[in-house]
């Protein structure tokens, strides 16, 4: 809320508040275009979001089967000793991408897809069924980081339109009509300042020439020395 | 070599003996109607055996904790080998003792990568099954071993010690354990048939079913080598000493036209097996040669591994060519071995039908990956 009393009327103060109500307009207008962009940004990139949930789903389901039938023939420990061979595990590298000035993260993960001899368990120690787990498992975890970065996007994006929608909520509804309400006030004061200068100096015209019309008039009307008029006057 | 025919008494007492343990094992509608209770009757039913009693009850705490009603059966197991080998004498306990080198192999293993990677001793004690020449006293002193070099040292008189020589605290190339492991089974197969072939009873029969295990073994192997390599080493991969050569399999390996690969497998012994199993899993007995040829073709071109309960069912048909030939050797090495089998199979069932519980499996599932 503007505090009125506290505005200046001045023609400084009117100047910056029109310098403001342009900057906002503008502001106004890119944060128009970033939501509109972000929007866009945010609907694309749904439908990846959802096939990325339904494919990570579907290999949960199958790594999940998988580990079950591991279980049962080869039994828990069977499957522990396989997981505590392997040697290496993959590697998660982050960068980021920008989408309109928001950095939406990219991960690429490396090595979690291995040979079978790269996998540290050995082929006669262990049975078809942990190649299966193992491969099951690969999967859900590339489909675990593809999710994962699908929806830290989406998250960022969702973030970064609510925040923009307030930015531009404000500008429309706030910012932008106080300060037309602050520029209307000074201009209105401004007038009405400008109106009063101009009745003073109409006034002060008036004086000043009715001054100069009783000086002109005075040679003229002033008494003759020794005359009765001059006589009550220097009394 | 000519198999001796005279029998020392102690074999006829210990195969007898085994004989009538393995008629203990649980039956297949014990399997049945253990699928039709709850996980907590499941236990219980387990449990109130006699053979299995004081392991369940003394490690299994809560109905949640089934990693220790699994740690429990392999308790079981161990100790059930144990009893089979202070039982068993001469030749026989020789040859037993070796066939259960394997245990060994994996305890070995289990420690060696446990020390490497810093696991928790406790956890790797729990995780061993002592039922090989390496016994709880021999694992301990592994597991108490405080580097990668000592365990090595520990293993001095391990009669597979000079394969795993390798293994130090010093840095090690990327996958030297799983090389490890491999140099262990294929030496562990060269000391089974160098020993069958030695004249004891039943050595003979023991190495031919030793390559017909072989041969299954290689042909998995060599499903899993495609599904999971672009360019695998089939020649160093491979167990030699099986019926079907080194290179037969070397020649399959790069074959992809259907015809051929059909023509190649036909070839082998191992096309009527997988039929029977087949025909065992779906109860039809109008499979033939040529669908099973088609299904094998498919998962060979698709790159993908045998389906497991296929494998169940061959398991269960190579199983049936143990006791044939245990029922015709009755006082050789073979029934004692055939009972090793069925009750390692009967800790695997019952394992089965607990997980399979645990992980809402359908009962007719469960049931096709049961061995009975």
């Amino acid at each position: 809320m503007v505090l009125f009393e506290e505005i200046r009327p001045t023609r400084g103060e009117l100047i910056a508040v029109k310098r403001r109500i342009i900057l906002s307009e503008r502001a106004h207008a890119v944060l128009k275009r970033k939501l509109d962009g972000l929007m866009l940004e945010l609907v694309s990139r749904l439908p990846e979001a959802r096939a990325a949930e339904d494919a990570l789903f579907e290999e949960l389901v199958r790594a999940q089967e998988e580990l079950a039938v591991a279980t049962m023939m080869v039994g828990e420990l069977g499957v522990l000793i396989a997981a505590e061979s392997i040697e290496e595990g993959p590697f998660l590298f982050v960068s980021s991408t920008n989408a309109f000035g928001t950095l939406l993260p990219s991960f690429s993960l490396e090595r979690a897809k291995k040979n079978l001899e790269d996998r540290g368990y050995s082929l006669l120690g262990t049975t078809p069924v942990i190649d299966d787990v193992v491969s099951a498992y690969e999967h859900l975890i590339l489909g675990i980081v593809r999710a994962a970065e699908v929806d830290a996007s989406l998250r960022l994006l969702a973030a970064e339109v609510a925040r923009t929608r307030r930015r531009v909520r404000a500008l429309e509804h706030r910012v932008l009509p106080e300060l037309r309400e602050v520029r209307r006030m000074i201009e209105l004061r401004r007038e009405e300042l400008d109106i009063e200068e101009h009745a003073r100096l109409f006034q002060a015209k008036r004086i000043r020439a009715n001054r100069e019309a009783e000086s002109t008039r005075r040679p003229a009307d002033a008494p003759i020395e020794g005359s009765p008029s001059c006589a009550h006057r220097g009394r | 070599m000519v198999e001796q025919t005279v029998m020392p008494g102690a074999y006829i007492y210990v195969c007898t003996r085994l004989q009538l343990r393995k008629t203990r094992l649980f039956s297949p509608s014990f399997y049945d109607r253990l699928l039709h209770m709850s996980l907590p009757q499941m236990v219980r039913a387990i449990g109130e055996d006699d053979r299995f009693r004081h392991e369940v009850y003394d490690r299994y705490r809560t109905p949640s904790d089934l990693i220790r009603l699994e740690l429990a059966l392999t308790a079981h197991l161990a100790r059930e080998y144990r009893d089979v080998l202070e039982m068993t004498p001469g030749a026989l306990h020789l040859l037993t003792s070796h066939y259960l080198h394997r245990w060994d192999i994996v305890n070995v293993m289990v420690v060696l990568r446990g020390k490497r990677h810093g696991l928790d001793p406790e956890k790797i004690a729990e995780t061993l099954v002592p039922a090989g020449e390496l016994d709880r006293a021999w694992l301990d002193r592994l597991i108490a071993a405080d580097d990668l070099d000592r365990v090595v040292e520990e293993l001095h008189g391990w009669s597979l010690y000079h394969q795993v020589r390798s293994c130090t605290c010093r840095e090690m190339p990327r996958g030297e354990f799983a090389r490890v492991e491999d140099r262990l089974y294929h030496q562990y197969y060269r000391d089974l048939l160098t020993i069958g072939s030695r004249g004891v009873p039943g050595g003979q029969v023991l190495t031919r079913y030793l390559r017909f295990e072989i041969d299954i073994l290689n042909m998995r192997n060599l499903f899993r080598l495609r599904a999971g390599s672009p360019d695998p080493d089939i020649r160093s991969a491979m167990v030699q000493g099986g019926s079907i050569a080194i290179e037969e399999f070397v020649r399959i390996a790069s074959i992809e036209d259907k015809e051929t690969f059909f023509n190649e497998f036909a070839e082998t012994d191992l096309l009527p097996l997988a039929t029977r199993a087949m025909r065992k899993l779906r109860r039809d007995p109008g499979i033939g040669p040529e669908q099973v040829g088609e299904m094998l073709w498919s998962r060979w071109h698709e790159h993908r591994t045998t389906v497991h309960v296929v494998e169940v069912a061959v398991t269960e048909l190579r199983l049936e060519e143990m006791d044939r030939l245990a029922a015709l050797h009755r006082f050789s090495v073979l029934p004692v071995l055939s009972y090793l089998e069925r009750k390692r199979v009967e800790i695997g069932n019952l394992r089965a039908c607990v997980r399979g519980r645990q992980f809402g499996i359908p009962n007719e599932r469960i049931a096709r990956y049961l061995v009975v």
